[in-house]
C-alpha cells in the first residue's frame, strides 16, 4: 500500500520529532520542518500529500504558510494543529482552505484518521481534476492538471540530474 | 474626575497585562503538555508494538502511562479554560454565550470549594445566551457569590448553579445544599455580596434572595436566545 506523505510544520523540536515517530510507527511517511521557511522549502523540494501546520511560529506564521500552500499546490491538504488558537484564527484558517483545524494535545489516533480523510480529499481533487481536463470543460481543473505535469517533469529532471 | 479616569485606566491597563501574561504562559504550558503527552504516547506505542509482551512490568507500565496521559490530559484542561478565561479582556466589550462563560468559571473556581469539601456544580442546559457585555464583570461578580458562599457554607455543602433567560433578563441561580437540606442565608452575607454589586449598577445587575436560593438577576437590552 502506497504510504502517505505528511509534513509536520512546528517549533516545539521534542513535540514535532515525537509525533513524525509514531506516524512512522504507523507506516505513513512523515517529515519535520522547524518553521515556515523550511516548511515551503521541503514543499517546493519533495510534495507532500498533507501538511500537519502549527498557526503560532518564529518568523512566518502558519496562517501565511497556509496561504502560500494553497496558493501554490491547491491540492495539498493542510491540517492546522495549533495550542490555543481562537474562534477567529479558525474561521480565518477555514476559509483559507485548511482541511482541519485541531487543537494540541491531539490523540493520535484521532489525527491519523484526520489525515487519511485528508489523504483521500486530495486523491479525489486529482481524480476530478483529471476527468474534467479530459472532458475540457473546466479550464481551472486543466490549469492544476498541467501544473501537476509541470511539477512532475520537472522532478524527473531534477531526478535525472 | 480626572483622578477617577487614571484609576479607571490603571486597573484596565493591568487587567490587560495580567491577561497577556496568562494567555502567554498558558499557551507555553500547554506546549509543554502536548510534549510531555507525544512522549508518553510513543512510550505506550514502543510497548504496544513489541513483540516482547512478556516482561516483567509490562501490565504495570501500560497501567502508569495511561496514569500520566490522564494527568496531562488534566493540565490540558485547566490551561485552555484559563486561557480562554484570559482571552476575555482581549476588548472591553465582546459577544459570548453566558452558558459557556460561566461554566468556564464554575470550573476555574471548583479548588476554592476543596479545602471545605464544599462541591461546585454548573447545571447546564443547552440553551445559548448570546450576551454583548464585559465578560470580566459578569464572571467577577458571580466568583464573589460562589467565594461569599464558600466562605459562609458549612463543610461538605454543595453549591448548584443555573442559569436561565425571560425577555430581556436573565437569572443565575445559586442553590446552596447541606445534608440535602436547603441552607439558610443570613443577612449578613446578602449585604456583603450586595455591596460588591453595587458599584456595578451600570452593567444592569441585581441581587435578590428568593426562597433562601441566592439570584443574580442581569438585565440585558440587547441579548437574545438562540
Amino acid at each position: 500500500m502506497e504510504k502517505i506523505k505528511i509534513l509536520l510544520v512546528d517549533d516545539e523540536k521534542e513535540f514535532v520529532e515525537t509525533l513524525a515517530e509514531r506516524i512512522k510507527m504507523r507506516d505513513q511517511d512523515s517529515n519535520v520542518a522547524l518553521n515556515g521557511e523550511e516548511a515551503l522549502k521541503r514543499i517546493d523540494d519533495d510534495l507532500p500529500d498533507v501538511v500537519i501546520l502549527d498557526l503560532k511560529m518564529p518568523g512566518m506564521d502558519g496562517m501565511e504558510v497556509l496561504r502560500r500552500i494553497r496558493k501554490a499546490y491547491p491540492d495539498v491538504q493542510v491540517i492546522m494543529l495549533t495550542g490555543h488558537g481562537t474562534d477567529k484564527d479558525e474561521e480565518e484558517a477555514k476559509k483559507l482552505g485548511a482541511f482541519e483545524y485541531l487543537q494540541k494535545p491531539v490523540n493520535i489516533e484521532t489525527l491519523m484518521k484526520k489525515i487519511k480523510k485528508a489523504y483521500k480529499k486530495k486523491f479525489e481533487l486529482g481524480m476530478s481534476a483529471a476527468v474534467f481536463a479530459e472532458s475540457g470543460e473546466f479550464d481551472i481543473a486543466k490549469d492544476i492538471l498541467e501544473d501537476d505535469e509541470e511539477k512532475s517533469q520537472e522532478d524527473k529532471k531534477k531526478d535525472r540530474e | 474626575m480626572v483622578e477617577n479616569n487614571k484609576k479607571k485606566f490603571e486597573t484596565s491597563e493591568t487587567i490587560n497585562f495580567i491577561s497577556k501574561i496568562t494567555t502567554g504562559v498558558t499557551h507555553e504550558i500547554n506546549n509543554v503538555f502536548a510534549s510531555i503527552k507525544e512522549l508518553n504516547g510513543l512510550m505506550e506505542d514502543l510497548i504496544s508494538f513489541s513483540e516482547e509482551t512478556n516482561f516483567r512490568y509490562h501490565d504495570k507500565c501500560i497501567t502508569t502511562l495511561s496514569k500520566v496521559k490522564d494527568q496531562i490530559n488534566r493540565g490540558v484542561d485547566v490551561t485552555s479554560r484559563l486561557n480562554k478565561f484570559s482571552h476575555l479582556t482581549d476588548k472591553q466589550f465582546v459577544n459570548f454565550n453566558l452558558i459557556e462563560v460561566i461554566e468556564q468559571l464554575v470550573f476555574l473556581s471548583q479548588r476554592f470549594g476543596r479545602t471545605k469539601n464544599i462541591q461546585i456544580k454548573f447545571e447546564k442546559n443547552n440553551n445559548v445566551i448570546s450576551v454583548y457585555t464585559t465578560a470580566l464583570i459578569i464572571q467577577y461578580v458571580i466568583f464573589k457569590c460562589i467565594i461569599e458562599l464558600i466562605e459562609f457554607l458549612p463543610n461538605e455543602s454543595q453549591i448548584s448553579i443555573f442559569c436561565n433567560s425571560y425577555g430581556d433578563k436573565c437569572e443565575v441561580t445559586f442553590t446552596n445544599k447541606n445534608n440535602n437540606e436547603i441552607a439558610r442565608l443570613d443577612s449578613i452575607i446578602i449585604k456583603k455580596l450586595k455591596e460588591h454589586i453595587k458599584p456595578l449598577r451600570s452593567y444592569n445587575l441585581n441581587l435578590e434572595v428568593e426562597e433562601e436560593n441566592l439570584k443574580l438577576v442581569l438585565s440585558f437590552h440587547d441579548f437574545k436566545l438562540d
